[in-house]
């Protein structure tokens, strides 16, 4: 083995109130914490030492955290619902069966057997420099995200930049979520809050979520928008285990208005609104929406793909999420 | 749903009454493995080990000045720490090239190198103090391509060569005349083919244990390919002799060539055990699989290829650079068969090859399923589809011309007895409907064809010397089991099945009578190893030829049972009956040509009796057991293979010969998509000539395996390197294809049968990949136009290509 | 060390564990379950797949503490004692098993799948063994196998029936 890992603590809390107990024995005691949910993001992390805390805190225990509900024009979905149990829900299937099909998308079945939808849009921003062997990591000089003074994609970049580290959102079912104006509900030791979905994405590939730690995400409402169609297309080599080259989620209002949210593009997920009465044709709409996502991308080369080509599939894979909307709405 | 209907490959073959071969037969494991109770290297449970873990090297160059390992020997549970200075001897698979230690002693030559490595009590310890371990390194400036690394330098990374540059091997072999062969030829087409390493992939990652005895000797549990030679190697490096060691492969979860060298672990495990008397086992990450590499090596060739209408290919010239990493592994053989292997399928009557391989700071290549002879094959079908697209020929038909006649020689004198391409190939073109689609398909989709060829096994060994190739000990119990003891090692391939299957059906026994102990250097006779395909054909007709004079003893004592004279003696001329005198004449000297399987013909052991049919007259099979044993108490045969005397008199003639040579024909269809580029396989049609087909559901997961390899070979695998650092040491990064992206396959019958082959049969494991990559490019060109000569053939390289011929055909337009 | 309780293959266990250990280190160090293995221990590979809950999930990718109270079987408790399970079977007759590494992966997600549904289609197979690496067969002989012991299990539904 190359990768000494160091060892940590586990903990599952079964209700919310151990689990603050527990957040604030870590404190004082000044233990280095984790929140993790499905896991299966954070563990790979934990062998590869990208993360090292001194206690992982499991938050699977939270069963309360596990329910989806139809709540009038809205969906609650428990941040502890596993990928799988997302896919297979009837009132996902029924009023957001492009979020079942990007959470299908993710990974495996084993994977999604156990990976939630909290740990899906929350999961770490992704750089082929950070997410790597620790002798590799060794081989260069430490970069921004852990804590040293450069980043090995953007040379030029220095502290005080806008943007530090470019490393790359990857959540297939943060896109999705976003289109459709979701909340996500926030408890922490200071108590709970709701913000909407789009402020917990923040700019720069170290703090890229806007959640403070010990921070964690209860439940996320989803807005149900009537007659409307929705889709998500990803780009892959594989059609299993892959994180996203690139994904795009569309959605089409009754009005013919349409959005679309794209992850795998920039160090956060990106979402471009068109109006149909702005366009003379739905065709025009398209190329503006195609045009705001090209400024919107930043490929640095980091990737199975070049960044050239997963520039010119933007509007390749926009128009085929939107196409498959389009079908739909005939059909 | 998918068609469960399978073609019998045994379809148009003389009618054999065989019993067991030439029938599918799940391999004699399956049950171990699908239960979970085979045991693999790592799941062997030794005493108390000790817990190895090998710290690598941070960078691809540098020199080591010093190496501090006083604070990791000071921690408690630590029982040791060895650095290169602790192996004196080199090591290598070919004798011609040991230039790899255990440990990089003053220069580390590849990222991820061994520089240290610790024995503890537990992994905790181990990982613990490798992090106390101080190296002090001096970079130094790396090579890291091979046009780089052709350039003279002073800092050579193999100093101890005296050479100023960092050429391992050069060959350059001329056949015929070049010039008459391009001159003769109706179109010349010359291009240069670029291809990215890549990685076996094997799902079990290395791993060793190493038992101690208390008189210091060794067995050492290891997921190797080649038994044998780690097995000379460990003798070598530890300097002690080979009988303190014995060296066992339990179940190997896939080598693919990836497990086919000694490697360092195994050095350090033993040591490990001999210096502390303790039992010690370590294990690869997945991702220390990938710094270890020994895959397919980079290649960068240029090929000039020109073909006649009437004649067919006139001739190759071939010039190749191959990126050979670190070190040399089985480097000068894939040196010499990235030339070699364009001698077949189709006979070349001009040929010229140059091939260098290249020392560079990256992790070392090696040998990989096809060996040498995949990325060459790559060129030469692409080229051959291009010459026929320009003079408008039927690039299948103008194949089937071309192909070796059976018992010919080749240009460089390689000898070629059965060659079933011919009728497999015609096969393939029928049930595709080749005609109503080549040519003819909407755009976007597509048929390609391609043809390749392997040998079945290297004639030449590895250490010169005259001993068998393969050597098979043959037992019969006094209940009548019968065991098999081969050093030939099962890497999955099936090779324990097949030796089974040898001596079930000689000796009439069914198959579960039939016991195998395999690799395992204290008991069982050598075998060379699982590489160069030649486990079929030569420990297959050890194990054939061992149960070929077991049944001549078993039919003597029927006949002394029976009161009859045995066949052998029953004529005017016949020696006497050593038999009925108490002893056996010895058999030895008689080679596996010379053994008869027809003898005692008019006996037939079956259903538990050994009946003469002459006669009329049976005696049973446990009674004819108890007669033989009657003599020495234990009825024991051996059986041997060694190859003929093959090839010419030329430097370099040996390499590339063998007994015989397998045949593939594929053709394959495809659906590209013009706007993203990606490419879908949809179907594989396969014809692969193996000779007689032994098992056919073995012939068939080794068909379905290479398209899946070479498929990702073809689509999407690619070690990535940046300045010699490994980028995706992990199944994550390295893109090895689904079961969504694996076509739909359908294997037609090539049928030949080898006059040498056990029964008629040869190579199925790795001649099959080879053609798989150019008929995908082939049908690539079918769909959409575009010739693509970089693998992988990624989707940005499809519409990069896509881009250039509409503008060249748009330059064309006006 | 912390103490974990769990059920597996039907057998209830309670052990001494280290926060740190992964439910696959479990049961190959601690329990000698060594069916299950360890391929690439990042969750790439699939060789690790164990039920939990009766569901397939990556046991490298699992603390054991996290598996505190659940039942888990193993490649070890897919058979009847002797009686092999359809899939087994269907493995080993259409000639899915070479080197092996992945065949009780393979098993446990066929297994899993076909207890849902017995009838699953070309692209529900493929799914179900997407995950799981096989660098020998090419894939074709399992799907194959999957759908034979999918049309043993629908005869043995309906002859129970």
């Amino acid at each position: 083995m190359t990768a000494p890992k160091k060892d940590f603590d586990f903990a599952r809390p079964k209700t919310i109130e151990q689990l603050y107990n527990l957040v604030q024995e870590c404190q004082h005691e000044g233990r280095q914490f984790i929140f993790s949910a499905g896991g299966t993001d954070i563990m790979p992390n934990l062998k590869s030492e990208i993360l090292s805390p001194d206690i992982v805190i499991s938050l699977t225990g939270l069963r309360a955290l596990n329910n989806i509900e139809k709540q009038g024009d809205h969906i609650i979905i428990g941040a502890l619902t596993s990928l799988s149990e997302l896919c297979s829900n009837n009132n996902i299937q029924k009023y957001l069966p492009a979020l079942a099909r990007a959470a299908h998308k993710v990974a495996s079945p084993q994977i999604r057997n156990r990976a939630t939808i909290g740990g899906n849009i929350m999961v770490e921003n992704r750089c082929s420099y950070i997410n790597q062997s620790p002798i590799n990591r060794e081989s260069h000089s430490p970069c921004f995200k852990i804590g040293g003074d450069v980043c090995h994609l953007v040379k030029s970049a220095k502290r005080g930049d806008d943007i530090l580290c470019q490393a790359r959102f990857v959540s297939d079912t943060a896109p999705l979520l976003l289109l459709q104006n979701s909340t996500v509900n926030i408890i922490g030791p200071a108590g709970s809050k709701e913000i909407k979905l789009a402020d917990l994405y923040l700019n720069d590939g170290i703090e890229s979520k806007s959640l403070m730690h010990g921070e964690i995400i209860t439940h996320i409402k989803v807005e149900i928008t009537e007659n409307s169609l929705s889709h998500y297309e990803k780009l892959t080599i594989r059609n299993a285990l892959d994180f996203p080259s690139l994904g795009v989620a569309a959605l089409r209002r009754g009005n013919g208005d349409i959005s679309v949210a794209l992850t795998g593009l920039n160090t956060r997920p990106g979402v471009f609104h068109a109006k149909l009465e702005n366009h003379e044709t739905s065709d025009d709409m398209i190329v503006d929406i195609c045009r705001k996502a090209n400024d919107f991308t930043v490929t640095y080369q980091q990737d199975f793909f070049p960044r050239g080509y997963r520039k010119n599939m933007i509007s390749v894979f926009i128009r085929r999420a939107i196409n498959k909307i389009l079908e739909g709405a005939k059909s | 749903m998918t068609d469960h209907k399978m073609t019998d490959l045994t379809k148009g073959y003389p009618a054999k009454d065989y019993k067991v071969i030439g029938k599918p037969v799940p391999l004699i494991d399956s049950r171990a493995k699908v239960t979970g109770q085979a045991l693999y290297t790592d799941d062997i449970r030794l005493h108390n080990p000790l817990i190895i873990k090998i710290l690598r090297a941070p960078c691809p160059s540098a020199n080591i000045l010093s190496v501090d390992i006083s604070a990791a020997l000071a921690l408690s549970g630590v029982k040791g720490v060895l650095t290169g200075a602790d192996f004196k001897n080199n090591f290598g698979v070919l004798s011609i090239s040991k230039d790899e230690p255990a440990i990089a002693r003053d220069m580390v030559r590849y990222m991820g190198e061994p520089v240290a490595a610790v024995a503890a009590e537990n992994a905790e310890i181990a990982a613990h103090a490798l992090r106390l371990i101080k190296v002090d390194y001096e970079i130094t400036e790396g090579v890291f391509n091979s046009k780089e690394a052709l350039k003279p330098t002073d800092h050579p990374l193999h100093p101890e060569l005296n050479k100023k540059n960092n050429l391992h091997k050069e060959i350059l072999q001329e056949f015929g005349d070049l010039d008459q062969g391009f001159s003769d030829a109706d179109v010349v087409i010359k291009k240069r083919f670029r291809f990215a390493s890549i990685n076996h992939g094997f799902t079990e990652p290395h791993a060793t244990q190493v038992q101690i005895d208390n008189k210091g000797n060794i067995t050492v549990y290891s997921a190797t390919q080649v038994p044998h030679y780690l097995h000379m190697a460990l003798a070598e490096v530890l300097e002690i002799p080979e009988h303190n060691i014995r060296v066992i492969k339990p179940h190997l979860g896939g080598g693919f060539g990836g497990k086919s060298d000694p490697f360092p672990h195994e050095m350090i495990a033993a040591k490990f055990a001999l210096d502390l008397g303790r039992n010690v086992k370590i294990k690869f990450d997945r991702e220390e699989v990938f710094f270890s590499h020994h895959g397919r090596h980079q290649t960068d060739l240029t090929m000039k290829l020109g073909y006649s209408r009437k004649k067919g290919i006139t001739a190759i010239d071939l010039d190749t650079l191959i990126d050979g990493g670190a070190y040399g592994s089985f480097g000068i053989v894939t040196t010499y068969y990235n030339g070699v292997l364009l001698q077949g399928p189709y006979k070349l009557p001009n040929f010229r090859f140059h091939v260098q391989r290249l020392y560079t700071n990256k992790p070392m290549c090696g040998a990989m399923r096809g060996h040498g002879g995949v990325n060459p094959r790559f060129a030469s079908e692409v080229l051959l589809d291009m010459a026929c697209a320009e003079l408008d020929i039927d690039p299948a038909e103008s194949r089937l011309n071309m192909i070796h006649k059976e018992n010919t020689l080749t240009t460089n004198e390689f000898r070629v007895t059965s060659v079933g391409l011919h009728n497999g190939l015609t096969e393939a073109i029928k049930r595709t409907k080749w005609k109503e689609k080549h040519g003819k398909l909407p755009f976007g989709t597509g048929i390609g064809v391609a043809c390749g060829f392997f040998i079945s096994g290297s004639a030449l060994p590895i250490h010169w010397n005259k001993l068998p190739a393969s050597t098979v000990r043959m037992t019969i119990d006094y209940d009548g089991g019968v065991t098999v003891y081969s050093g030939a090692a099962d890497i999955g391939q099936g090779s324990d099945t097949m030796l089974a299957q040898m001596a079930a059906e000689v000796l009439g026994q069914p198959l579960e009578n039939i016991k195998i102990i395999s690799a395992d250097t204290r008991t069982t006779p050598v075998d060379l190893g699982s590489y160069s395909s030649r486990v079929t054909f030569m420990a297959g007709n050890a194990s054939r030829n061992a149960a070929i004079r077991m049944r001549r003893i078993l039919i003597e004592a029927a006949c002394d049972l029976l009161e009859m004279i045995p066949p052998e003696y029953d004529r005017p001329d016949a020696p006497d009956n050593f038999f009925r005198q108490g002893g056996r004449k010895p058999d030895f000297e008689q080679g596996f040509l010379g053994a008869n399987p027809d003898y005692a013909d008019g006996f037939i052991i079956e259903d538990g009796l050994i009946r003469s049919e002459k006669h009329n007259a049976s005696v049973t099979y446990l009674d004819a057991v108890t007669k033989a044993l009657e003599f020495g108490g234990i009825l024991q045969t051996s059986g041997t293979y060694r190859a003929p005397k093959l090839g010419g008199k030329f430097k370099g003639a040996g390499a590339g010969l063998s007994p015989s040579y397998s045949f593939t024909a594929f053709i394959v269809e495809v659906t590209v998509d013009p706007e993203t580029g990606f490419i879908k396989v949809d179907k594989a049609t396969c014809a692969h000539d193996c000779g007689f087909p032994l098992n056919p559901l073995a012939v068939r997961g080794q068909i379905e395996g290479c398209i899946h390899m070479g498929l990702g070979q073809a689509l999407m695998e690619e070690m990535i390197y940046d300045s010699g650092a490994t980028q995706n040491p992990s199944f994550l990064d390295y893109k090895i294809p689904s079961a969504f992206e694996q076509p739909e396959v359908d294997i037609v019958p090539a049928y030949s049968d080898d006059s040498e082959g056990p029964f008629g049969a040869k190579e199925a494991g790795e001649g099959i990949l080879a053609p798989v990559i150019p008929a995908i490019a082939n049908a690539v060109y079918d769909a959409i136009g575009i010739r693509l000569t970089q693998l992988p053939m990624r989707p940005d390289r499809v519409l990069s290509a896509l881009a250039k011929e509409r503008e060249k055909n748009q330059e064309a337009g006006t | 060390m912390k103490l974990l309780n769990l059920t597996i293959n039907g057998r209830k266990h309670t052990k001494a564990v280290s926060p740190s250990m992964t439910l696959l280190d479990f049961l190959r160090e601690e329990l000698n379950l060594t069916g299950t293995k360890n391929g690439c221990d990042k969750g790439a590979c699939g060789c690790c797949s164990v039920m939990i809950d009766d569901k397939p999930m990556l046991s490298c990718l699992l603390p054991a503490l996290e598996a505190e109270g659940a039942a888990i079987t193993t490649i070890e408790g897919i058979a009847k004692g002797n009686a092999l399970h359809p899939v087994q079977e269907a493995m080993i007759e259409m000639g899915a098993i070479q080197c092996g590494f992945c065949t009780p992966a393979m098993v446990i997600n066929g297994v899993h799948m076909l207890a849902k549904n017995n009838n699953p289609d070309d692209d529900e197979v493929k799914e179900c063994i997407s995950a799981t690496v096989c660098r020998c067969t090419g894939y074709n002989s399992i799907e194959k196998a999957l759908h034979l012991a999918a049309s043993k299990m629908r005869r043995a539904a309906h002859d129970g029936s």
